[in-house]
């Protein structure tokens, strides 16, 4: 995994999109300090089977989402970023596939509190919402 | 580590010894002894993949310019919206605006690229981290007007006058040439606009080196021929004069923009000729004209835009959506929850060569005058003198050229094209005539106090309920009570009056309730002359009731009693002279 450009900080953002017709995409953005992305990565749908629903039960969610597609996902990341953030509890089971760290980006100010100079100066939230974009129109064009 | 299959145990004996079962470190408590059936039971072993699926991963990488040195002080968290204190003094959450983002186009069909328009951070940010400065906040639709330029080749931003196409093409060319998509940028308008842009663009733009097109064929040879310079500004009139000196040093060009670019919507003519013949990557065409008019017009301004998009025959349902991707266009009454009710601009300009010189000699002789009168200068020799340089600066007495109707002409094209209805206001009846017969093509009305008043009012319902009418010329003094023009959109003041609540009451005619939409009001100014410095020492002036006189009526038959709005100090100052009693005391 390489080290991001000389004055660039990398930061991930990572998250899943489920759909009821596909499965599960997984997308890892990631952004430089100001919030220009560097890499993304996305999956291609998972699907579980209805025997794997019952199996795994109420840990599947953290199984999938955070294990293995957010590890798959991390893996699959170039640049090391200093920080990967993620936006629910469940989805800090990544923190199980990877050494980075991972913080769930549930309330700012207690996070750039944690974290400072790491984050970018933009809102934690909207890159979730670019990668969600990026899916959907990766779903579009097959 | 794959999780081994599931494998139930084989038998289950109720006189077996104990067993302890076992799966995937699970340890069961032993079972308890069961007594259902006396034989043994088989269980045929079943497997179950539990094992979760694997994960194929696709991967974009962005190659990005360095970011930029980071002077930024680092924000406090803002999770959540600013708050605003109601009557009650509870707080209640201001509506966050949704910010503007760049999208792909419709003819960006990679899908890498798509996405790498989906993955940009929003414009706002963008301009922040870029650290693009701007001497005013864009309203939210300038920014939606930016976001939709930035990743277009082909576009035309077709806002309706007064929305700040100019300002909103500026700050994109800038965006462009920070992330070096663009390196060489040709902006052509109408030589009345020339002064504008330098002006837009020096305000704008200021980092941005810009060269001027102009002069002696010489001498443009060799603007033409400068390099790393981001942008080339040259009228309509002077490309086409250069068109063969274009093509012969191959000049090609990241952007061309054409202001008022409805200019060439004949394809036969020379002018639309010439900027098709340009080399240029990106086409963006400025025209506040609505494009739905005419077929023909809209599929030679697509000449320029996106060759061979549209074609003639189409239909106009064809047409639209063919282009729907590529124009963009906002009224006013649809922005204008994010605008003032009233827009104020400055439309400053140069004076045509013939109108300085003319300024010059009268100024100077003016000046020398005064001085040579000394204790016995008076307010009415002032005022003499001030009268003179206005019209000079309205019109040259000798040519009658004029640089304000050059811009003027310019703007009521917009106007009349777009159905809308101006006014124009001059504290001369003469001047009101001059007007009229330059602008005869916008079939335009006078009124003033010199007519009757059965040709006023007939002046006026012709001017509401006719079409070909777009203009109604007035004097300052004539604004009569009563007289409401709220249909009319646009003001423009050809000169000034000196009394700001005399404006604004001539605004008024067009700004008041019942008007559907907001009003855009054009002061014109001459740079470097009178106009200026009075303009100065208006704004200046901290009482602004002090110049408030009592009734319009008065005003409008005494023009010199609007004197009293200025103090003799400042008249005189207005050609650095002291007043009277000061010199009468030097002396």
């Amino acid at each position: 995994m390489q080290q991001p450009e000389e004055g660039r900080a990398a930061i991930g953002f990572l998250t899943t999109v489920a759909s009821a017709s596909h499965g599960v995409f997984g997308g890892y953005l990631l952004v430089d300090e100001v919030g220009r992305p560097l890499e993304f990565h996305c999956t291609a749908p998972v699907r579980v089977s209805r025997a794997q629903e019952i199996l795994y039960g109420p840990t599947l969610y953290g199984e999938l989402h955070g294990r293995r597609i957010g590890g798959s996902l991390v893996q699959a990341g170039n640049v090391k970023p200093r920080l990967v953030l993620v936006e629910s509890q469940q989805m800090m089971q990544l923190q199980e596939e990877t050494d980075l760290p991972v913080a769930v980006v549930d309330s700012e100010q207690p996070l750039r509190e944690r974290f400072g100079d790491l984050l970018p100066e933009i809102d934690l939230r909207e890159p979730f919402e670019r990668i969600r974009e990026a899916i959907a129109e990766a779903q579009r064009h097959g | 580590m794959a999780t081994p299959p599931l494998e139930l145990p084989k038998t289950v004996s109720s006189s077996a010894s104990p067993q302890v079962l076992s799966w995937d470190g699970l340890t069961l408590p032993q079972p308890v002894p069961v007594c259902l059936r006396p034989e043994p039971i088989e269980v045929e072993r079943m497997s179950l993949a539990v094992s979760l699926p694997r994960v194929t991963v696709r991967s974009y990488a962005f190659h990005l310019p360095p970011a930029p040195p980071s002077s930024r002080q680092p924000r406090a968290a803002a999770a959540s919206p600013p708050t605003v204190k109601g009557d009650q003094g509870a707080e209640t959450a201001e509506p966050v605006r949704p910010r503007a983002r760049i999208k792909p186009p419709g003819d960006v069909v990679k899908l890498s690229e798509r996405i790498f328009y989906l993955l940009q951070p929003d414009l706002e940010t963008i301009l922040e981290t870029s650290e693009l400065v701007f001497p005013h906040d864009p309203y939210p639709f300038q920014y939606e007007g930016m976001a939709f330029l930035a990743p277009r080749h082909g576009a035309v931003l077709a806002d309706e006058m007064g929305l700040g196409k100019s300002m909103q093409a500026i700050s994109t060319i800038r965006l462009l040439v920070r992330s070096g998509e663009a390196r060489r940028v040709l902006v052509v308008c109408p030589k009345g606009l020339v002064s504008n842009w330098k002006r837009e663009l020096a305000e704008w733009a200021p980092e941005l080196v810009v060269a001027v097109i102009e002069g002696e064929p010489a001498r443009r040879r060799w603007q033409w021929k400068l390099e790393d310079v981001p942008v080339t500004l040259a009228n309509y009139e002077v490309l086409v004069r250069d068109e063969r000196l274009v093509e012969e040093l191959k000049l090609s060009y990241d952007l061309v923009v054409l202001d008022e670019a409805q200019r060439i919507k004949n394809r036969g003519s020379r002018t639309s000729e010439a900027v098709r013949g340009l080399r240029r990557r990106r086409s963006w065409a400025l025209t506040g004209t609505p494009v739905e008019n005419s077929a023909a017009d809209l599929v030679g301004l697509f000449e320029f835009v996106s060759p061979g998009m549209v074609h003639d025959g189409m239909t106009p349902r064809m047409l639209g959506e063919a282009v729907s991707d590529h124009v963009l266009r906002r009224s006013k009454d649809k922005v204008l929850k994010d605008l003032p009710p009233r827009i104020d601009r400055d439309a400053t300009l140069e004076l045509s060569s013939e109108q300085r010189e003319a300024y010059r000699l009268a100024e100077e002789e003016g000046v020398f005058r005064l001085t040579e009168m000394g204790p016995g200068a008076t307010i009415q020799h002032v005022f003499e003198l001030v009268v003179r340089l206005k019209q000079i600066c309205n019109f040259d007495p000798a040519t009658q050229v004029s640089s304000k109707v050059d811009r003027l002409e310019a703007e009521l094209e917009e106007v009349a094209a777009s159905g809308r209805k101006a006014l124009v206001f001059s504290q001369w009846v003469e001047t009101l005539g001059k007007l009229s017969k330059r602008l005869a093509r916008f079939g335009p009305l006078e009124y003033h106090g010199g007519m009757p008043t059965s040709a006023r009012d007939e002046a006026i319902k012709r001017f509401r309920e006719k079409s070909e009418h777009s203009v109604l010329m007035l004097s300052y003094g004539a604004g009569a009570v009563g007289l409401n023009l709220q249909f009319s959109e646009y003001v423009f003041l050809f000169d000034r009056w000196w009394n700001p609540a005399i404006e604004d009451q001539a605004i008024n005619r067009a700004h008041r309730i019942g008007g559907t939409g907001g009003v855009t009001v054009t002061r014109f100014l001459a740079t470097g002359t009178i106009e200026e410095r009075i303009d100065r020492v208006l704004a200046g002036k901290r009482d602004l009731s002090e110049m408030i006189l009592s009734t319009a009526e008065g005003l409008a038959l005494d023009s010199q009693r609007s004197m009293k709005g200025f103090t003799q100090e400042e008249l005189f100052s207005l050609f650095n002279l002291p007043p009277p009693a000061r010199r009468a005391a030097a002396a």
